[in-house]
């Protein structure tokens, strides 16, 4: 059983998310400011941080910074900050994710248990076998077996979002526009536009990232095309 | 009334009418007069016999023309003869005939010989040219000494101080050397013989009493006849005694009228000589016992007695003058002492032994200029007196014209005004020089085609005649003027006449109706002067200093022209006033173009730029200093106005902040509820109110900090190139099946080819966004929405149109404003700001977004600029 440290100077949201996390049968201990969350951390065995930034005492970012001197656990912030320039502040100094205010709380489980699953599963995916695996962060392709799974669980995917998923997934980082992706999965030419590709992308997002909107794996580039990120 | 307008009509027909015959009239008035002038004009020798003598019905040869031109003859035929007589010998021309200058000067005759001591060759007085010589030139200052017994003596400068130093002479009554006496002649030498200095001989004899410095000097060119020169022959001669002045004016006199005699004399013609005239002239010399005649068959001296009385017999007039005035024999009507007088006047020989005779044959064999005097008396006496009359008369019928028209020029209207036509309307200089083009350049035209009638007309045959130095012009002009010149004169004068009388009647109606100054060119600059002078402090110092600098030039071109030595100076002044000038202008225009810089870099947005003003001067330094002050203003104004942008955006921001905690709780403190079972479907229905007003509380506030930052432009944008049908395929992918939940259709007309705009992609998305998310909102489900995209010459324009399920009854501008204007929610989902950011997001990124509202009709429009 996983120890969750939520901290927020709410204690109405520390609350409900401890309900969430008890549901999913985590064990929930909580703080109220930087110093006190320091301090669990150093008496307690935690596996993973749930930390609001905007706090008294010690705000979010210092207490990352710290935790981060000596600490390698998952640090989700949960802050009503949800501008670009914070999460990018928030991510540089150790942060494992970020959630903004107001969150729905079925997202936030999703990534506490993807957090959770990379930490604890850390590096055992390397060299396992010689099977053709293609893998980004905590996607992977198996293209021996045919299978996908994101964070250890297996997605399900139709013949033609597998194949668009891995045509990207093995040219990490590379842009395709539509018509390429038209071109190289259906084998014709692309005769002018159409959103058919654009559907297919928005359905392999909804299966493995945990919010479509802001994917993790497979990003929009808007005008040009789309790419899975290299992590 | 009828009736009434008829008679005006026939009125003013009858005076129109009227004032037309009268114009005629007057024209040919003009013309008779012109041709009485002309007439007269031509012969003003019979005129002034006329006016002055009665010599109506008189034949020509009773005439006093006549009289004159016989007199004439006469006169000029004995100075004929007297030049000859004095210039000749023997028949020739002898230039080394010796004129005796008192002679000369007192009868006029040249006899050859040296009768009064002092006397030159003709041709040495005719080569003496220049009489006077310089006044410094002092070998020609002559002294005069005064004999006690009153007679003087006269020497040259140089021979009177030779005799002082030959110690022949002595000076009296004076302490002053010879030296310093005589060393400064002009000084100190009196010209008057108040300075009384007697002269001794080397006994103490008295000499001289007195002597002084002749008051001007003369220069001997030549030497006079048998002496050294005139001094010698002034002292010499008793008579001269004493009169050197005399002397000196006699020889001035002479050396003139020798030149002009001699003149006369080699210009003579053969005019009187036989065969050329009907003239006849004997003078005869009785102590020569010769015959000067330009008849051969009177040579005779001998003859004489019968050949006048041959002379006399011969039908004409004659006259013969003899020693008395009782001998004076002739058969015209004349005062015989008046033509004695004359005649021997003219006669400068001796006046006692000669006998004058002259005849005219009045048959006229030979056509001299007799005969053509009197061809034109006939032709013009007889007429003389009716072209008087008629000029008189003529003139007082023109004037009476005239006056009349005058009078009755000028029509009134009911106003009582004068009516103006169209010309007498035109500004008063300009129709005075319209008229006097009219007039000069078909005249001009004329006489370049037809020559100069007039000129012509009036001058005709001109006969010049040379007799010595005395030129007669004698106008016989009607025997050879052609009729053409006087239709062509009298077409001329029409003419003239006309444009005249237009230019005069519109002159006249214009001083009646009181416009002839108000409506001229000058009136006008004198008003504009008024104004310029009562607005002056408004005109700018730069016209002022353009007119100084203009007169100046003015000024400057007058000296020139007049070749003034001060145009030199003056135009030095010119350079250099051009020069500064040119300076002052070309330091205006860079001042002007810094000026500009600055105001454009203004414009172009740039508030911190500040013209340097330390090189400027006057008033483009105050200019430069208030652009700079409005720059520095707006430049305040703008950063106040960004500041307080940031502040409500921040503040908003905050606020967000602060709101979006106590909704994170809400929200999921309704999520938990709903994991509760209850039962009770209304608990349930209360609890997804809840959960569905939360959750657009949530868009709201992301929207609200999105809108604020958006419309405050505190943002920024990755630009890059995007392929805008790619977007639009990538908005339709990501919203195809939400469309499909709403059954709607999506129907795109896109090109095939990649549409590249510069944007920010991201931002770009959030624009499509919007706008499909609004269709998808408001749209009728059912229906389709269409996506065009146009690609044009420079830009690219995108539109979404749909059908509102809702009627659209508010304006475009209440959509995309809401957020400034504060409008009221239209819908119950969204934040109602979509459309608000997409506008923003657009004009951040260089388009344009434009919504059209037609019935239903719902059409989102964006343009942005095509990279090519």
């Amino acid at each position: 059983m996983y120890t969750i440290l939520v901290c927020d100077d709410d204690k109405d949201i520390v609350d409900a998310i401890e309900i969430y996390l008890n549901q999913e049968g985590y064990r929930v201990l909580k703080a109220y400011d930087g110093e006190e969350a320091l301090e669990i951390l150093e008496q307690q065995n935690v596996h993973l941080l749930i930390l609001d930034i905007m706090m008294p005492k010690l705000d979010g970012i210092h207490a990352t910074i710290k935790i981060r001197e000596n600490n390698g656990i998952p640090i989700i912030i949960l802050s009503a900050k949800s501008e670009d320039v914070d999460k990018i502040l928030g991510l540089n100094v150790g942060a494992d994710d970020y959630v903004s205010k107001p969150f729905n709380p079925l997202e936030l489980i999703a990534r506490v248990k993807s957090q959770l699953r990379r930490y604890t599963q850390l590096g055992g995916n390397s060299g396992v076998s010689s099977e053709k695996i293609y893998e980004t962060g905590g996607l992977s392709i198996n293209d021996d077996r045919k299978e996908v799974t994101v964070d250890g669980e297996f997605v399900k995917l139709t013949p033609i979002e597998y194949n668009i998923l891995l045509l990207l997934t093995k040219n990490q980082g590379k842009v395709f526009s539509i018509d390429q992706i038209y071109e190289s999965i259906w084998n014709e030419d692309a005769i002018g536009a159409d959103n058919t590709v654009a559907v297919h992308i928005r359905h392999i997002r909804e299966k493995i990232e945990i919010n479509p909107r802001e994917p993790r794996y497979l990003k929009v580039v808007w005008g040009v095309g789309y790419k899975i990120e290299k992590q | 009334m009828e009736e009434n307008n008829r008679i005006c009509i026939k009125n003013w027909n009858k005076s129109k009418l009227l004032k037309w015959l009268l114009i005629l009239f007057i024209n040919i008035l003009v013309l008779a007069i012109s041709f009485d002038i002309l007439f007269l004009y031509k012969c003003p020798q019979f005129v002034n016999s006329i006016t002055s003598k009665t010599d109506f019905g008189r034949s020509y040869e009773e005439s006093t023309a006549f009289q004159d031109l016989f007199h004439y003859a006469i006169r000029n035929v004995m100075e004929n003869i007297q030049s000859k007589y004095n210039f000749e010998t023997e028949g020739k021309y002898n230039p080394n005939k010796l004129v005796d200058v008192m002679e000369y000067v007192q009868e006029g005759n040249i006899s050859g010989e040296n009768k009064n001591g002092l006397a030159y060759t003709v041709d040495q007085m005719d080569s003496w040219g220049d009489l006077y010589s310089d006044p410094d030139l002092r070998e020609d200052t002559v002294i005069v000494c005064q004999r006690p017994d009153n007679t003087y003596y006269y020497y040259y400068l140089n021979e009177f101080k030779e005799q002082f130093r030959s110690g022949k002479f002595h000076l009296n009554n004076t302490n002053l050397t010879v030296d310093a006496l005589l060393g400064d002649v002009e000084s100190y030498l009196p010209t008057t013989s108040d300075y009384k200095i007697s002269i001794t001989d080397e006994n103490g004899n008295m000499i001289y009493d007195s002597f002084w410095r002749f008051p001007y000097t003369f220069t001997e060119k030549y030497k006079p006849d048998g002496a050294e020169n005139i001094l010698s022959v002034v002292n010499h001669i008793p008579a001269l005694n004493g009169k050197l002045t005399e002397v000196y004016d006699a020889l001035k006199q002479a050396i003139t009228q020798v030149e002009t005699e001699l003149e006369k004399y080699r210009t003579s013609d053969d005019v009187w000589e036989e065969g050329n005239t009907n003239f006849t002239y004997l003078l005869i010399d009785k102590n020569k016992k010769y015959v000067y005649t330009n008849n051969s068959a009177y040579k005779s001296f001998n003859e004489v007695t019968s050949n006048l009385k041959k002379l006399k017999a011969k039908q004409g007039k004659y006259l013969i003058v003899d020693e008395k005035l009782s001998d004076l024999d002739t058969n015209m009507k004349i005062y015989k002492q008046d033509w004695r007088n004359a005649i021997q006047s003219y006669y400068k020989g001796n006046k006692s032994n000669y006998v004058f005779a002259a005849a005219i044959d009045t048959t006229y064999p030979i056509q001299d200029i007799f005969y053509n005097y009197k061809q034109d008396y006939n032709y013009f006496v007889p007429r003389l007196k009716s072209v008087i009359v008629s000029l008189v008369i003529n003139l007082i019928l023109l004037l009476l014209c005239m006056v009349w028209l005058t009078t009755k020029i000028g029509q009134k209207n009911e106003d009582g005004k004068i009516i103006l036509s169209t010309f007498d309307r035109w500004k008063t200089e300009l129709g005075a020089l319209s008229i006097l083009f009219a007039w000069a350049i078909p005249y001009g035209i004329f006489t370049l085609i037809f020559g100069n009638p007039i000129a012509n007309a009036i001058g005709g045959r001109q006969l010049e005649y040379v007799q010595g130095i005395t030129t007669m012009t004698m106008g016989s002009a009607h025997t050879y003027n052609q009729p053409s010149d006087y239709i062509l004169t009298a077409f001329l004068i029409f003419f003239t006449t006309s444009c005249f009388l237009v230019g005069y009647f519109s002159l006249v109606k214009r001083i009646k109706a009181n416009v002839l100054w108000k409506n001229s060119v000058l009136c006008h600059l004198c008003e504009n002067l008024k104004i310029f002078w009562r607005e002056r402090s408004k005109v700018s110092k730069a016209t002022i200093l353009l007119t100084v600098f203009l007169l100046f030039h003015w000024v400057i071109w007058f000296f020139v022209s007049v070749g003034n030595f001060l145009s030199i100076l003056v135009l030095f002044g010119m350079i250099l006033l051009d020069i500064v000038s040119a300076y002052l202008v070309i330091r205006d225009a860079i001042a002007k173009r810094q000026i500009g810089i600055g105001i454009e870099e203004l414009v172009q947005g740039n508030m911190e730029y500040q013209i340097p003003t330390d090189k400027l001067k006057g008033e483009n330094k105050e200019l430069a200093e208030k652009v700079n002050d409005v720059a520095q203003g707006l430049h305040k104004a703008v950063d106040h106005a960004m500041k307080s942008e940031r502040l409500k955006t921040d503040l908003i921001t905050n606020v967000s902040h602060d709101i979006k905690t106590p909704l994170t709780s809400i929200i999921n403190y309704v999520d938990l509820l709903k994991r509760e079972d209850f039962e009770d479907p209304k608990i349930q229905g209360y609890l997804e109110i809840l959960s569905e007003k939360s959750l657009r509380l949530k868009t709201l506030t992301e929207d609200v900090v999105e809108a604020s930052k958006v419309s405050s432009g505190n943002i920024t944008l990755e630009y890059m190139d995007v392929n805008f049908v790619e977007m639009i395929n990538q908005t339709e992918g990501e919203l195809s099946e939400k469309f499909e939940n709403s059954n709607l259709k999506i129907i795109q007309k896109l090109p095939e080819e990649p549409v590249i705009i510069h944007v920010d992609g991201r931002r770009m998305w959030r624009i499509l966004e919007n706008i499909y998310t609004n269709a998808l909102k408001y749209a009728m489900p059912g229906t389709r929405v269409y996506s065009e995209l146009y690609v044009q010459e420079e830009k690219v324009i995108f539109s979404l149109k749909n059908i509102s399920k809702q009627p659209l009854n508010f304006t475009a501008d209440e959509l995309t404003e809401r957020f400034i204007r504060g409008d009221i929610s239209r819908g119950s989902e969204g934040s109602g700001l979509g459309l608000s950011i997409a506008k923003s997001l657009t004009k951040m990124q260089g388009g344009t977004f434009n919504l059209y509202l037609d019935g239903d009709l719902f059409k989102v429009t964006i343009e942005f600029p095509k990279v090519k």
